[in-house]
């Protein structure tokens, strides 16, 4: 599985902030990469935009002579193209960086949220009480997109999944480990 | 006097550009701002989560800094 899919089990080379030295990651999850449509479409929009407002900037005249000059524009264009690049590069990174891991021993939620706030909740497995997944609308039923709700024991009570593919297989993953520490928890 | 002056040589198409082209300097320096907390941001982004693509992002967004950078000394002195 390459590195930027939304689900990634066993994942090669990668770690987070607190990896305990005996535990494993197994799963990386982010919010499928459908929710991600929205904010290229509007990047692709951004890329065309110059080849129509350049030429309509063009039609302004004053006394005869355009309002705006070529140079300008020229450099507008030049300063729209790094913002939309710097557009699109901070929404993939948001997508990228904000992932939920299960690993054998946690579930791990990482938010960045903007540019200046960061966020990263723990939960043991050991301390899981209840795991339900959710789908709805259609939108939802039809990419099988929506939202996995885990209970815990611990301070934060409620961890969210958002917008993830799949959650039905993720709530039973989850569901299966949690059994299994419990399990050998007990032993 | 002079105030009223520049308000009125806005409304000249050289004023007007001259006029445009300084908002577009200062929106370009707000941007480096962004820019800069950006390259920042990755760091701490690749602190928390650790990938193989960590020098990627690192390098995309110093790059992406500089050539900020440059496009606004360009607009400075272009414009």
């Amino acid at each position: 599985m390459i590195a930027t899919s939304s689900f990634i089990e066993k994942p090669k080379n990668v770690c987070y902030d607190g990896e305990d030295n005996d535990e494993e990651i197994l799963y990386v999850i982010r919010r499928s990469s459908i929710t991600n449509i929205p904010w290229i479409l509007l990047a692709a929009v951004f890329i065309v935009l110059p080849f129509f407002f350049g030429p309509f900037l063009r039609t302004f005249r004053l006394d005869g002579q355009p309002l705006v000059s070529l140079v300008f524009i020229t450099t507008f264009t030049i300063f729209w193209y790094v913002f939309t690049f710097g557009f699109f590069f901070y929404n993939f990174l948001n997508w990228f960086f904000n992932v939920y891991i299960i690993t054998s021993k946690k579930i791990v939620d990482i938010d960045f949220v903007g540019l200046i706030y960061k966020n990263i909740s723990e939960a043991a497995l050991f301390n899981v009480e209840d795991v339900t997944s959710e789908v709805k609308g259609t939108f939802g039923v039809v990419f099988n997109i929506g939202h996995v709700y885990i209970q815990t024991a611990a301070e934060r009570r409620e961890f969210e999944f958002h917008s993830i593919y799949n959650p039905a297989r993720v709530r039973d993953i989850i569901s299966d480990l949690v059994a299994q520490t419990k399990k050998n928890g007990n032993n | 006097m002079e105030i009223t002056n520049t308000i009125i040589n806005i409304f000249t198409p050289q004023g007007f550009t001259g006029f445009m082209q300084f908002l577009v300097v200062i929106l370009e320096i707000i941007y480096i701002l962004f820019a800069f907390i950006l390259a920042r941001q990755v760091k701490l982004m690749n602190s928390s989560f650790k990938t193989s693509m960590a020098f990627v992002f690192s390098a995309i967004a110093n790059v992406h800094f500089w050539i900020s950078v440059i496009v606004v000394m360009l607009s400075i002195i272009i414009l």
